[in-house]
């Protein structure tokens, strides 16, 4: 899954709730919860807005972005 | 379960859609003294396109442009013609409006605390103009990555009333002119009608989501965020009687990227650009990179535009290499450390960006040596298509309907973006507010819509086992890619009018709460537009650029710069000609 979210960081202030154009997350027991992993847009507005640092946004594997590393003119280790 | 407490409310302007243009508009029709609420079906702190950040925006800058002798005509004239004319996809006078305003709409952002000067830079004004995917060197840096939130924030300080997760669904009409519009809640069960003087339309250009882009396997990937990328103000306006353009230009060509992202065109990045290049298996260069001119070269006009014709003339080698099976690399072997350094900069501030900084920064990347593979690219939706206004006062030809942001017709460089969003926003906010103070408040007319909306939402919510919205956009995904976006013929299209109306038909949606029925809702418009879709493309009955007509022969020949209109009249979708030669 592409959100990952510290609870042990998290207050539940909510400001992550409130931004995400996706309606993905919510909270739940004090804690910022996701709803709809589906449907995130990887726009990073609720780790911007999230006063604690709880949140990260990834690309999940089908996403990643490959590159290889050039070390020699011919390497080919793909990442 | 299903009861929804209804509020009225009574304003002098109701903008729908608040993002870049919407608060724009909001916030100058409040300086302009008009009462203001803005109706957001996210939140307008990071709702829309822009909501996690820009990092460049497009604008006459008189400071530099004076210096290279490039004027305001030349600006319009670039815009106009990179617009895809004469396909008719331009209008001069909306590019004229853009070149004299947008000096100074756009660097008024800099009073609501962005910022756009730096002291390392060694073009006048102290800017960040680099030439990048951008034709017309007009485009420079900033530090967007809180856009949103600034003018958000400048809006709700002058009393602008912004009520979110309000996803509005019906524009009221009273004797052919809009008197409000009504909404309904993704998060409460509350239905909103506002009744007001004028109304303006901004909820986004691109309807991304009408192609397989969007929920290509087990992601939401599109190139605008999916919430505002369902076609909706198109919908919303035809049904009013409106005029919406340029939706037979659906564009589903492939494309190429070398981020794995299913962007085609004008993908989030484009700062990497000018110091990147395109390599192949043995590092041989494929697409060079590109350089800057000194702002003092006497002959940097000229310079510039043979630079940007040179370089759209490389890079379209790409994916025909691509298609042929090569395998090509983007990379930065030759981008100087500042160059990259800058690159890094400017992927913290433009949106979805900031989260592929992210992703590459843990795992090390380093620019100077990692190389990435250029892959073919997903399909892409329509993202010219808007609604036409009569000039630049930006009234749409129904009365009292006004049009702000990338949702206006005929304006974009080449592409919708935020300084037109921008402009088009302060305009319709300007304009709508002086019609606003010689009009009436019309009698509330919301309570049929509401009473429909109540049914239909009561309908989704109950109704067991039906189809997910989610399986119900595939259906339509499906049908647009197999048929659309390639060489036309009418029987194609008649079949594939029946299949749509078909599959629309059958269709028994179900919602197990108010996001889910957001979701639903959003998907009815996507199968609204789709009509639309293709009624204008069986009206435009020969071939302009990218649009072919294989029995283009059986019709007569047609002038170019003319513009297909679609809007409906008792339900029924209706196209006509208009005449884009201004
Ligand atoms: C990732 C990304 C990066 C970009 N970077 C740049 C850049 O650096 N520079 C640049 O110039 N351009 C950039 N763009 C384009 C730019 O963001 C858009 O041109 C601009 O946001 C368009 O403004 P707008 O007001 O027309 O629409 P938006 O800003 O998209 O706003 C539309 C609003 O309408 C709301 N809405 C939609 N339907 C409804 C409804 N039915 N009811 C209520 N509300 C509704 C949406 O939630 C949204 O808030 C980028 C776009 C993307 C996707
Ligand atoms: S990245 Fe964007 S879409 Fe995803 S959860 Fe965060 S705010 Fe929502
Ligand atoms: S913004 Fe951060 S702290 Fe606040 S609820 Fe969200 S994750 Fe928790």
């Amino acid at each position: 899954m592409a959100i990952l979210i510290d609870s042990n960081l998290c207050t539940g202030c909510g400001n992550c709730v409130e931004s995400c154009p996706e309606d993905v997350l919510s909270i739940a027991k004090g804690k910022a919860v996701v709803n709809y992993p589906r449907e995130c847009w990887r726009c990073g507005s609720c780790v911007y807005d999230c006063p604690s640092g709880a949140i990260e946004v990834d690309l999940d594997a089908d996403n990643s972005i490959r590159f290889v590393e050039i070390t020699t003119t011919n390497s080919n280790s793909d990442k | 379960m299903s009861d929804f407490e209804v509020r009225k409310y009574v304003t002098d302007i109701l903008i729908v859609g608040g993002g870049i243009g919407g608060l724009a508009a909001a916030i100058r029709a409040r300086e302009n003294g008009a009462d203001v609420i803005v109706l957001e079906k996210a939140n307008a702190r990071r709702s829309g396109l822009a909501g996690s950040g820009l990092d460049h925006i497009q604008s006459y800058i008189p400071e530099f442009h004076g210096k290279i002798g490039y004027s305001e005509e030349d600006l319009s004239a670039d815009q106009f013609e990179f617009g895809g004319n004469p396909g008719g996809l331009h209008r001069k006078d909306l590019t004229d409006y853009f070149a004299a305003h947008s000096a100074a709409d756009v660097i008024e952002l800099e009073k609501y605390g962005l910022k756009f000067r730096f002291e390392d830079s060694d073009r006048p004004g102290g800017f960040r103009i680099v030439p990048q995917f951008h034709n017309v060197p007009s485009s420079y840096h900033f530090e967007g990555r809180d856009v949103k939130p600034a003018l958000a924030k400048h809006a709700l300080e002058l009393g602008v009333k912004i009520f979110n997760r309000q996803h509005v669904r019906e524009l009221v009409t009273d004797g052919g002119a809009v008197t409000g519009a009504v909404s309904i809640g993704t998060r409460d069960y509350v239905i909103t009608a506002v009744s007001a003087k004028t109304t303006i339309l901004a909820t986004s250009g691109v309807a991304s989501r009408l192609s397989s882009g969007v929920t290509n396997g087990d992601t939401f990937e599109t190139f605008g965020t999916p919430t505002a990328s369902a076609g909706s103000g198109k919908v919303l306006a035809a049904k009013a009687g409106a005029e919406v353009v340029n939706l037979e230009f659906i564009n589903l060509v492939t494309g190429y990227s070398f981020q794995n992202y299913s962007f085609t065109i004008g993908f989030p990045g484009g700062s990497w650009w000018p110091a990147g290049r395109i390599v192949d298996e043995d590092c041989q260069v494929v697409v060079p990179r590109t350089r800057d001119l000194p702002p003092d070269d006497p002959d940097y006009k000229a310079k510039y535009r043979e630079l940007i014709r040179h370089s759209g003339e490389e890079r379209g080698k790409i994916v025909p290499l691509l298609l042929q099976g090569k395998n090509l690399y983007f990379d930065l072997q030759e981008a100087t450390d500042a160059e990259i350094d800058y690159i890094w900069w400017a992927l913290g501030h433009e949106g979805k960006s900031g989260v592929i900084k992210h992703h590459l920064a843990s795992r090390g990347v380093n620019f100077k040596t990692a190389r990435f593979p250029v892959r073919l690219a997903g399909k892409n939706a329509p993202v010219l298509a808007g609604l036409w206004v009569k000039d630049s006062s930006l009234e749409t030809n129904i009365q009292n309907l006004y049009v702000a942001g990338n949702e206006l017709a005929g304006t974009g460089m080449p592409l919708p973006a935020a300084g037109n969003a921008l402009v088009f926003g302060f305009r319709a906010g300007e304009q709508a507010a002086a019609r606003a103070k010689e009009t009436d408040t019309a009698a509330d007319g919301s309570g049929a819509i509401i009473q429909s909306l109540q049914a239909q939402a009561g309908e989704i919510l109950s109704r067991e086992n039906g189809d997910h919205w989610f399986n119900a956009e595939d259906g339509l995904q499906i049908l647009i890619d197999n048929n659309l976006g390639k060489p036309y013929t009418e029987n194609a299209l008649a079949l594939t009018a029946q299949l749509l109306q078909k599959q629309r038909d059958g269709l028994k949606l179900s919602a197990a709460n108010l996001h889910e029925l957001s979701r639903s809702f959003e998907v009815l418009d996507l199968y609204d537009l789709a009509e639309l879709v293709i009624a204008s493309i069986r009206e435009r009955k020969s071939s302009v650029g990218s649009f072919v007509r294989l029995d283009e022969a059986k019709y007569p020949a047609e002038k170019y710069g003319d513009s297909i209109a679609v809007y409906r009249k008792d339900g029924k979708v209706k196209a006509r000609r208009l005449s884009n030669l201004v």
